[in-house]
């Protein structure tokens, strides 16, 4: 940077870097190899780095009408089925937090109404609150209006934790838009809701793309939840859990199974890797 | 779970930069709030759905002072029983420790080689603008997958983690099966998932840091270990402590790395007060005692995040 | 009979013809009803509809969902299993039948889960459907299960407890297991080991298995911190040593984990475990326990005896290699014991569609897919009687693969018989069981921690 180093120090620094970088992928390296071996494979010592890879693990985990045979019985897993599920519910969790969370957003940064910073530190107050503390309750709520294992209850109670992450993001995302835009436009006319229409949002746009990937990816990641609150319609961080339990040593589809929770949001990162890091960083560079 | 921090602290800064600006414009904007319904309008839904969040916490609550069992219909209020029983138990009081210990050990464990990891890449050379990248990816994985992911390469027999080990003359180690190295164990896929969150933030932080300061106390002849540990560390440290503000709640809370390993085991070593909750509630479906648990763990993440949020405010007001 | 009579008004041909064709579907209907199914009911009533089979992974529903496309051709319903490993499955069935959620139509059980589930009226009783001829085969015969299992899922509720002894029928057994030390017998004969019969001799034949061959894991015995573990080896063993989960004292149900007896059966069992068990012991199920002496990494397990059989089978690495012997007893003992679990097939309470639901279970332990699964290797210890009198069977049974087991089964079934006490309650006391052995094998002290685990159960009772 603005020193200039000696080649020895910059060239122990860029091994240390590597180090770093090995520590930091060779889990993913490792359980890609193994969505990849066979079963008998995975299970010998010492572990082998060089064998013919087979994508008969993939096979097993979306093949809902072949199932996978082991040592102990024959495995099926129907795969799809947790995937659909999770892209539904986070999807949608998304699309309904965007739509609720918003203009909340906005009200907040732009618009002055009563106890406004305490309805702003209410709404941060839920990353506070142990989310299986909310869960338990709502197990026996759920149980009662029949919402357990329903999509519809799934996406309400996803917003638990992204709703208010995208009142937060947008919130600091509109404060961040020069105020004297929305008042020129004002000053010619235009009516609020034409102002927030047509000049915000636009300029909102790749804001809101990087925090909608980002909630998208926190959706994805939630466990608890699906847990606890269904069954058919559970997410694919649960059914992951299925295929390893302190039980079934299933492990080569177990480690397939990982490599299609993890592609999506690497997957995620790399279309929106710009969103993204601006998300990221924006708020800690700030 | 894990990238809200960094978005968060955007919100915490400006909420604060926020509590000094807002009056000059509650003046300005006097004459338009007076009854903003289109505001409240757009306000209602976000604020009702967490309300009825809000409602079913403080249910939970409640839910703590019966002796609700799931399967049986009858439902008595029973006051703080639960938590009586509960304090009376050794069980209780080593899942509390375990919960304190797991958060405390992978906060600071995580602070530290996040500092070295943030230097590190800071540092500018050829390398560390190419694998910038990397640092993301254990953020992005599913704590759940990554849980998992930990598992395999754990187990005692098959693992590569004991084959990496052999290598090395070292003997076959237990990780997560044995009740003295299962705490080791978690706390390493924890560090392993979140340095990267503090070497993001702490990165934001140096990145910060006005070149001239640095050059200033070059000139003034402090060397580098000096500068670092004089200038750099203490403008960073409000970073490093808002990261650990949010790390050390999430921490405190943590339930997926926790349920994908050991589930609490081997014996009690690992049985954090969510685990414990989620155990007594849904298997033995003593839903009361469960709620009383997470009452107990909420208190804890409570008083943890009022501790953290004083000494930041303190070094805040000590640097500016 | 009408079309008969008009027949026999003009033309006596046809009516011969068709007195023919009467008798031959007599005839015909008369030797099914001997082998198998009967005529008299309709299997088609539910024809149409589909139903949910929730199970453990296991060769049991192997065995019944490899002959599905023969019930789904006799009764036009659809069967889709979902299949769980053995805890998440137990955590899963619990929460699923407690919110009352009809997804399930039938779930496989034992009876100690049953003893939790019934109370509750998350399982539906069986006995209308079973004394319902329009929905019982004649053929069925549920007299010939073997007394004792349909005695031990007979009991009725009350005041939310479960009284044995009479009562309602709240589950079908399908296949039962119970509890015998098996070994392979390459690796005991290769280092002259005798086969142990105490925990004292065990943790002596293990030292000296480990120091012939270090790589191998001397006794495969589950230890997850759940039920599952208990109710195989511990429980077993523990029965010898006079240990009960519960006793009757002044009238009230007092649990008999603290008494001295059972803290005599613990040291010498931790300690057993100590020397013998897997590293990963905590996290063992009878997965891992079927592994290892598949593969021959493990020398001993006490386990269920069909993991034994099953392995045996021909074809498999392990064929004729897994021999059986009675479980281990106290060094002070008369006699071993030896737990029965028996796998049945129960009926969700909230299923939408119970008549579907019952003909699947009728259909899972009728007399012919019993004897099927059973020669395929994989539904061993049939509750039949009837299986157990077949010559297919017996022959399969004494193949020279299958070592011992015909011989090692009499010996074991003399002695085998529930261990548990029945009661509501089951679980949680014995998952408190399973995390104590776990903290005692991590070295906490026995007196102590069965004192904190006795006070544990008595406080939820």
């Amino acid at each position: 940077m603005r020193f200039n180093r000696s080649t020895p120090a910059s060239l122990f620094l860029n091994l240390l870097i590597v180090a770093c970088t090995l520590i930091l992928t060779f889990p993913l390296v490792w359980i890609v190899m193994m969505s990849v071996k066979q079963q008998a494979e995975v299970m010998t010592w010492p572990p082998r780095f060089i064998f013919t890879p087979t994508f008969e693990n993939f096979r097993v985990l979306f093949d809902a009408a072949h199932a996978g045979a082991t040592s102990y019985g024959t495995i099926k897993v129907d795969f799809l089925t947790p995937i659909t599920n999770s892209v539904v519910i986070s999807l949608c969790a998304v699309l309904v937090s965007l739509v609720a969370g918003v203009p909340a957003g906005y009200v907040l940064a732009r618009r002055d109404i009563p106890m406004k910073e305490d309805i702003a530190f209410f709404i941060l107050g839920f990353r506070f609150a142990p989310a299986l503390l909310v869960v338990i309750p709502l197990f026996s709520v759920f149980q009662t209006i029949g919402l357990y294992d329903t999509y519809f209850g799934m996406i309400w109670v996803y917003q638990v934790v992204t709703l208010p992450m995208i009142i937060w993001l947008s919130r600091s995302y509109i404060e961040d838009i020069p105020k004297d835009v929305e008042e020129a436009a004002a000053m010619d006319g235009a009516k609020p809701f034409r102002v927030v229409w047509h000049i915000v949002l636009p300029l909102l746009k790749p804001g809101l793309i990087g925090a909608s990937l980002l909630i998208f990816l926190l959706a994805w990641h939630n466990f608890a939840l699906g847990l606890i609150l269904s069954s058919t319609k559970a997410p694919v961080t649960v059914a992951l859990l299925k295929l390893l339990n302190p039980g079934v040593q299933f492990y080569p589809v177990m480690a397939a199974g990982l490599v299609v929770t993890m592609i999506v949001p690497v997957v995620l990162i790399i279309l929106g890797q710009r969103h993204l890091e601006r998300g990221l960083t924006f708020g800690a560079v700030k | 779970m894990d990238l809200q921090g960094i978005d968060a602290i955007v919100t915490l800064q400006s909420s604060v930069d926020q509590l000094s600006s807002s009056k000059n414009e509650q003046v300005q904007k006097a004459e338009q709030n007076a009854l903003d319904w289109w505001s409240l309008a757009a306000i209602a839904p976000a604020i009702i759905i967490l309300l009825g969040f809000l409602f079913l916490f403080f249910y939970g609550v409640f839910q703590s002072l019966t002796d609700l069992k799931l399967g049986r219909p009858v439902v008595r209020f029973i006051g703080f029983t639960n938590y009586e029983v509960a304090i009376k138990t050794q069980d209780f009081w080593n899942s509390v420790r375990a919960t304190m210990a797991y958060a405390c050990s992978a906060v600071l464990a995580e602070a530290f080689f996040g500092l070295a990891l943030a230097k590190l890449f800071a540092s500018g050379v050829f390398l560390a603008r190419l694998m910038r990248p990397v640092i993301l990816l254990p953020l992005v994985l599913p704590p759940m997958s990554v849980a998992l992911m930990w598992t395999t390469m754990m187990d005692p027999q098959i693992g590569i983690l004991n084959y990496l080990l052999s290598l090395v003359g070292i003997g076959r180690f237990a990780w997560i099966s044995d009740a003295s190295t299962a705490m080791f164990s978690l706390l390493l896929i924890d560090i392993w998932t979140y340095t990267p969150f503090f070497a993001l933030i702490i990165f934001a932080g140096l990145q910060g840091i006005n070149d001239e300061v640095r050059e200033a106390a070059r000139v003034n002849g402090a060397r580098g270990w000096a500068t670092f540990l004089h200038i750099e560390l203490p403008l960073i440290a409000p970073y490093i402590l808002i990261a650990a503000v949010f790390r050390l709640i999430e921490s405190l809370n943590q339930f997926d790395i926790i349920f994908g390993t050991t589930q609490g085991g081997p014996g009690d070593s690992t049985s954090v007060l969510s685990v414990r909750a989620y155990i007594t509630a849904f298997q033995n479906l003593a839903f009361g005692r469960g709620a009383a648990l997470m009452v107990v763990n909420w208190m804890i993440v409570l008083l943890g995040t009022f501790a953290m949020v004083r000494l930041w405010r303190l070094v805040r007001q000590r640097v500016s | 009979m009408t079309r008969t009579l008009a027949a026999l008004g003009g033309h006596s041909a046809h009516f011969v013809k068709t007195a023919l064709i009467c008798s031959t579907l007599l005839a015909g209907a008369a030797t099914s009803f001997d082998q198998t199914e009967a005529q008299e009911i309709n299997w088609r009533q539910f024809e149409g509809s589909s139903i949910v089979w929730a199970y453990d992974i296991h060769p049991y529903a192997d065995a019944v969902a490899a002959q599905l496309p023969e019930f789904e051709n006799l009764t036009g319903i659809k069967v889709t299993p979902e299949l769980y490993p053995d805890d998440a499955y137990w955590n899963k069935l619990t929460i699923q039948l407690s919110t009352k959620s009809a997804s399930w139509d039938v779930v496989g059980t034992g009876i100690q889960p049953a003893w939790d589930l019934a109370p509750g009226q998350l399982l539906e009783p069986l006995d209308r459907y079973l004394n319902n001829p329009k929905l019982t085969s004649a053929s069925y015969d549920y007299k010939d299960f073997f007394p004792a299992l349909r005695d031990a899922l007979t009991w009725q509720v009350n005041g939310g407890q479960i009284e044995a002894g009479g009562g309602q029928v709240w589950a079908i057994p399908h296949g039962f297991e119970n509890i015998q030390l098996f070994y392979r017998k390459d690796i005991l004969d290769k280092h002259g080991i005798k086969i142990p019969t105490t925990p004292p001799e065990m943790s002596a034949a293990c030292e000296k298995l480990k120091s012939a061959d270090p790589a191998i894991t001397p006794l495969g015995v589950r230890g997850v911190r759940f039920w599952s573990s208990i109710h195989t080896a511990a429980i077993s063993i523990a029965k010898s040593y006079g240990v009960h989960d519960f006793v009757v004292k002044d009238g009230k149900l007092e649990t008999g984990l603290d008494s001295p007896e059972s803290v005599a059966f613990h040291q010498d069992y931790v300690e057993m475990i100590k020397k013998c068990a897997a590293q990963s012991f905590a996290n063992d199920n009878w997965y891992q326990v079927v592994d290892g002496i598949n593969s021959g990494r493990t020398a001993m397990a006490i386990d269920s005896n069909m993991f034994g059989f099953w392995n045996d089978v021909a074809g498999k690495p392990a064929s004729g290699k897994i021999a059986f012997a009675p479980p281990l007893r106290a060094p002070n003992g008369k006699n071993f014991e030896s737990n029965i679990w028996i796998w049945s097939l129960a009926m969700n309470a909230a299923s939408q569609k119970k008549g579907a639901a019952w003909l699947f279970i009728q259909w899972a332990t009728s007399k012919q897919v019993e004897l099927k699964g059973a020669v395929a290797g994989k539904l061993v210890n049939s509750p039949r009687a009837s299986t157990w009198s077949d010559k297919v069977w017996l022959d399969y049974a004494t193949k020279p693969e299958f070592t011992n087991f015909v011989d090692t089964f009499k010996i074991v079934q003399d002695r085998a018989a529930l261990a548990f006490t029945p009661r509501a309650g089951f679980a949680e006391a014995m998952n408190a069981w399973a995390v104590a052995m776990q903290k005692m094998v991590n070295g906490a002290d026995v007196k102590a921690t069965l004192t904190d685990l006795a006070s544990e159960i008595r406080s939820s009772m």
